[in-house]
């Protein structure tokens, strides 16, 4: 596995950590302590009620449960890709796992899937904007040369 | 000693080790990026001035919180280091790409979902050390004993984002991001989610934003046949 591929693996597991919903998962692990906490604070309480035995609740459990609330709206309504662009990108590796096209030549039509995307949508107001900054910095940069 | 006793022992110095080889990268991101910092400061008002269009209530707190206090600001910044130092390094190839306007499109994109994801990164940063200080809090209240298998799972989220972030950057700079699968899906999804809405309509229902692809990819493939690659 060369330098590339490390860092893409990298990644992948990175976002599988976080269940490619980063703020949620990290909203998630604070309402299980937090919650942990308030359990701590009414332990004396908790424990007279005899139906329950909050004592095997660890910090885990929450932290789990925080998780999947913090998670469970945003996979069922996850994004779906588009249709043609999950037929462009099957067509690609397809294509590469027959050994009809080279490495290089997958990743020149992923970036001119890219281009093709982009040359297809238009950003919404807030994106453009801040396209201008990194436009105003990239002017910016030039002018110092 | 118990294995319970080693595993805590273990987790106590691998906590201990994430969290200072994120302090230590973090000042040595600082140290190589002190010569950008002004570029990085116009970077940095615009994605807070980006923050105030978001209503959701945890990005308003950090908000305050950040305007209000200079010095949390200039941390998140830090903590967000590498995507900035890229879009200052994405500015610049896209300066010397000139008449070249797909590739100035493209890296200006970059660029944008980099300045999102500091953006993102600010708030879980901040989220994940409130966990820390809420937990040590509560168990210096309670008087009990510090669990560190817990320090070191926030230590590792935390620690996870700044990575995450930093091979980002590394391969921006080596010209490797998005040539992949997992890349394309990450940047297509980006462009579609911040894209115009009323753009995906033609009249006749959603519009396919590759009409055709396996027809245009496969010209695309064919011509690229002919052409050397260096």
């Amino acid at each position: 596995m060369n330098a590339e591929q490390l860092t893409v693996f990298a990644r992948k597991a990175i976002n599988i950590l976080f269940v490619s919903n980063p703020k949620g998962t990290s909203l998630g692990v604070l309402t299980g302590i937090v919650l942990d906490g308030l359990i701590g604070l009414f332990s004396p309480f908790l424990k007279t009620i005899s139906i329950i035995n909050i004592s095997i609740v660890k910090l885990w459990h929450l932290m789990g449960l925080g998780v999947f609330i913090f998670n469970i709206r945003p996979f069922l309504n996850r994004y779906k890709v588009e249709p043609s662009i999950n037929e462009a990108i099957s067509y690609i590796e397809t294509q590469k796992q027959l050994g009809h096209i080279d490495e290089w030549q997958a990743k020149q039509m992923y970036r001119n899937l890219h281009n093709k995307v982009l040359d297809n949508v238009l950003l919404n107001k807030e994106q453009q904007e801040l396209s201008k900054t990194i436009n105003s910095i990239a002017s910016a940069s030039e002018g110092e040369k | 000693m118990s294995i319970f006793t080693e595993l805590t022992e273990i987790a106590k110095t691998m906590s201990t080790a994430t969290l200072s080889a994120l302090v230590i990268a973090i000042v040595y991101s600082l140290f190589k990026s002190i010569d950008v910092i002004k570029l990085l400061k116009k970077a940095l008002e615009s994605y807070i001035n980006g923050m105030e269009k978001t209503n959701s209530i945890s990005v308003t707190i950090v908000k305050r919180v950040f305007k209000a206090n200079s010095i949390l600001l200039d941390a998140s910044m830090l903590l967000n280091s590498s995507a900035f130092t890229v879009v200052e390094v994405l500015a610049k190839r896209i300066a010397d790409s000139g008449e070249d306007a797909k590739d100035s499109k493209k890296n200006t994109i970059v660029g944008v979902m980099l300045l999102e994801k500091a953006k993102k990164g600010t708030v879980q940063q901040a989220i994940l050390i409130s966990g820390i200080v809420v937990y040590v809090s509560s168990v210096w209240f309670m008087n009990s004993d510090i669990n560190q298998f817990v320090l070191l799972f926030l230590a590792f989220l935390l620690l996870a984002v700044f990575v995450d972030q930093k091979l980002m950057e590394f391969r921006v700079r080596k010209g490797w991001y998005g040539s992949n699968e997992f890349e394309t899906r990450e940047l297509i999804e980006f462009i579609t989610l911040h894209s115009d809405k009323d753009d995906f309509n033609d009249g006749s229902g959603a519009k396919r934003i590759i009409p055709n692809p396996e027809i245009d990819l496969a010209t695309e493939c064919e011509a690229s046949k002919g052409k050397v690659v260096i």
